[in-house]
């Protein structure tokens, strides 16, 4: 009896331990990793929210308290401007990496000499890759009626023949689809779980842990995105055409600034360069965005020049490594120059 | 199995239910002997055949010689041993340098166990000859057979027949011991690693200055890399009763090269003093012939360490500045009384790390010329990418953080204490603990640094 008496008590006291450990560490996990949280929707110019005015802390590449605006994009809260462009892109755009104002939406806001309001507002989401942002171009088109122009962001061109037409594909637009009605749309289950989930950080770390674990076991096969056999077999087939036809479908959307913004990856060589990832299709993007009066803003050059200049890579942190990962504060600098000199063109 | 999967939580688990069981020492060796080459078969089956047929060839090999030492024929038994010894380091150099096989898991270490089974047992260090089984598991013994700790004959094999229960406080350390391993390992080693690997990759690439602080970086990965390797596996005999003794003592804080080698490695360290630099002579036979001695000691742990010029050069300017270290201390104890104030120790310490840290260099880099580029261009400042690691600041100053600690409470020794699991604080801080290592382990890096040597 008094050692059952006495295992109970470990038990209970273990229990307590536990609990107040878990407490101590979600506080810790507040100021580390707090991700904002997502309302996904089928139709709109992302395929998602956060959460209207809440913010995220994400300290895991670079560091970065996010501001969700009233319309559940990663925005400063300030009005939008009468005149101004929209941002669509994935989490290079997003910028969940960087402090607000370091982003290259942010500087070009500034540089647009606008700073108590948004001449350019940032919709980027991660996951809406460049593909992605084109099926949703009517929802952007429709949600943003006013815009000035739009700037799509994208670090790869490895879309296919197929992906370029999949791209025309459009998810449509539903105006009542907003952030808040989706929020209040959520069953109490839904919320309850999302109320979890905002106050229990850890839980959530601990859930990406396992998941990142789990994802090391498994032995994927190499995939080589830049194989030049593949690409020469696509450039010799229906290539051209494919891309000639999404670029004309964009341009019969609207006949507003469009401008491509392309930041392609780099690795950093043995002998100390730095090289350029690329599949070979920037040839084809200028002449055919060209030919439809679209602006593809190319950062290849940039970013070569500042590495050769001042060894500046547009990529990684310092919690990270360098070259890999997401677009610094450097890199969005670039962005944030090269965007203004083609904006300043247009309304000279 | 890696110390850190399920699979090896579970075999641990099943051994401490069966050894908690089991009262005839037989049947304990022959379960921790299973449980040792089920461990390793899991690394690499047709290996075990290797680790199996030397341990059996160094048992007969220590057979024989206690055999013609019983009879008083001390010449003969010395001969056998020599050779046996040769034989066996012919083996692990025909491994470590023939490249036609690729090399067993923990050869170098399971070897330099051999060996010390031999020597000890020639030396009459054994109070008497050990069985087979006990030589099977001496030498298979699985906790350490990756990376060490190299525990000598004399020091394990007795300790075979008086293990030690498990009970509240032992699992409290072992466990305790494990997850600060496994911490060291996860979250700070392997998150260091990423950095370092980065930077020795393309070396050319990065500024003077950044390469210089990735090799900090590399200091501090190797010391959680190993040290952390060696506390779990400390961690892990303790909870089957068998004490590794320490592998690692605050290395950082050495004041001279002599004071890092009793810190750094120790295991390895005393093996060469014990197996290598003694028979040659040690300090006994003059100035010089010590110098000698000490330098080849080194030359042969370089050597040991890896096939490549880079690890011989590591050895050599190991050895060459303990020489010279032992030569000025001889001048100087000859001509004045030697001062000790604190700002000397601090800056005695802060220069041996710089040195370690600048020896490490050839130790880590691909090649001969990757170390000269890397060393010239911290000399000339050279320009390149800027890039200093925020993990290796953080992780730095945890580390000065414990070794003034250890200064102020443990005559800078290690301060590590088991947290008093029957208090709730001890309790929660353990629960925290555990919680981190969850929340911050680095995932995608899981070889030991040690373990290739």
């Amino acid at each position: 009896m008094q050692t059952f008496r006495r295992f109970i008590k470990q038990i209970f006291s273990w229990g307590i331990a536990l609990a107040i450990s878990l407490f101590i560490m979600n506080l810790v996990s507040f100021t580390f990793y707090d991700p904002c949280q997502e309302l996904v929707r089928q139709q709109g110019s992302t395929t998602g929210f956060l959460l209207p005015g809440s913010h995220g802390v994400y300290g895991m590449e670079g560091y970065c308290i996010a501001n969700i605006d009233e319309n559940g994009y990663v925005n400063r809260d300030l009005p939008l401007a009468d005149s101004y462009y929209i941002v669509a892109g994935a989490s290079h755009t997003e910028g969940l990496f960087l402090p607000l104002r370091l982003r290259y939406s942010d500087i070009l806001n500034s540089m647009l000499g606008s700073d108590n309001e948004l001449r350019v507002y940032n919709i980027g989401r991660s996951g809406n890759f460049f593909s992605i942002v084109l099926q949703h171009l009517d929802g952007i088109l429709g949600e943003f009626p006013d815009a000035d122009g739009i700037i799509i962001e994208t670090d790869t061109l490895t879309y296919d023949t197929k992906a370029l037409y999949d791209s025309q594909t459009q998810t449509g637009y539903d105006p009542s689809e907003t952030a808040s009605s989706i929020y209040a749309g959520l069953t109490d289950r839904q919320r309850f779980s999302m109320q979890i989930k905002q106050y229990l950080p850890l839980m959530r770390e601990l859930h990406k842990q396992i998941l990142t674990y789990e994802s090391i076991s498994q032995e994927d096969s190499p995939s080589d995105i830049l194989d030049p056999d593949f690409w020469a077999q696509e450039y010799a087939g229906g290539y051209s055409d494919a891309l000639d036809s999404l670029m004309a479908f964009i341009r019969s959307k609207t006949d507003k600034q469009i401008i491509i913004l392309y930041h392609p990856a780099v690795s950093i060589e043995d002998d100390g360069s730095m090289k350029l990832m690329s599949n070979g299709a920037e040839p084809y993007y200028r002449e055919i965005c060209a030919k439809y009066d679209i602006d593809f803003v190319d950062m290849s050059k940039p970013y070569m020049e500042a590495y050769r200049k001042n060894h500046t890579v547009p990529y990684g942190f310092f919690n990270t490594t360098m070259g890999a990962g997401h677009t610094n504060r450097a890199a969005h600098r670039m962005m944030a120059e090269e965007l203004y000199k083609v904006i300043s063109v247009k309304h000279d | 199995m890696s110390f850190l999967s399920v699979k090896f939580i579970i075999l641990i688990a099943v051994l401490l239910i069966l050894l908690h069981f089991i009262r005839n020492k037989t049947a304990e060796r022959v379960i921790l002997l299973a449980a040792s080459y089920l461990f390793y078969a899991c690394f690499d089956l047709t290996m075990l055949v290797v680790l199996i047929c030397l341990s059996v060839f160094t048992w007969i090999c220590g057979y024989m010689i206690n055999k013609v030492q019983k009879n008083k024929n001390t010449k003969t038994a010395r001969v056998i041993c020599l050779s046996c010894i040769a034989v066996q380091t012919c083996i692990l150099m025909f491994f470590k340098f023939a490249g036609l096989f690729p090399m067993p898991v923990g050869l170098s270490f399971y070897m330099l166990q051999a060996i010390s089974f031999l020597a000890d047992n020639y030396r009459g260090n054994l109070s008497e000859f050990p069985s087979l089984l006990d030589s099977l598991v001496y030498i298979g013994f699985f906790p350490q057979i990756v990376s060490g700790p190299i525990v000598k004959a004399k020091d394990f094999i007795p300790q075979l027949n008086m293990r030690k229960k498990l009970d509240t406080e032992r699992l409290s350390y072992g466990i305790q011991l494990f997850m600060l391993g496994a911490f060291m390992k996860l979250v700070m080693a392997d998150r260091l690693a990423v950095s370092v690997d980065s930077v020795y990759s393309a070396p050319l690439a990065y500024s003077g200055l950044s390469l210089f602080f990735a090799s900090i970086g590399y200091s501090l990965q190797l010391l959680f890399d190993f040290a952390g390797y060696s506390n779990m596996a400390i961690g892990v005999a303790w909870l089957l009763g068998y004490d590794l003794g320490k592998n690692f003592n605050l290395p950082y804080l050495a004041s001279d090269p002599s004071d890092f080698w009793r810190r750094w490695h120790i295991s390895l360290s005393t093996w060469l003093r014990e197996y290598v630099y003694i028979p040659l002579g040690g300090s006994r036979k003059g100035k010089i012939r010590t110098y000698i001695n000490i330098f080849l000691t080194m030359l042969v742990s370089g050597l040991w360490h890896g096939s490549t010029l880079n690890f011989l050069i590591w050895g050599a300017l190991h050895g060459l500045w303990q020489v010279l270290h032992r030569a000025l201390k001889n001048m100087r104890t000859s001509s004045s009384a030697n001062e000790t104030g604190t700002v000397r120790k601090c800056i005695s310490v802060i220069l041996s790390f710089l040195m370690v840290n600048f020896l490490w260099i050839p130790f880590r880099a691909a090649s001969l010329s990757d170390t000269l580029i890397i060393i010239s261009r911290i000399i000339t400042l050279q320009p390149g990418i800027s890039y200093f690691y925020v993990y290796t600041f953080i992780f730095g100053t945890v580390l000065l953080i414990v070794q003034l600690i250890a200064v102020h409470r443990n005559n800078g020794n290690d301060p590590f204490k088991p947290l008093p699991l029957n208090k709730m604080y001890g309790k929660v801080l353990f629960c925290c603990f555990l919680i981190a290592i969850a929340m911050f382990a680095y995932f995608g890096n899981g070889a030991f640094i040690y373990a290739k040597f």
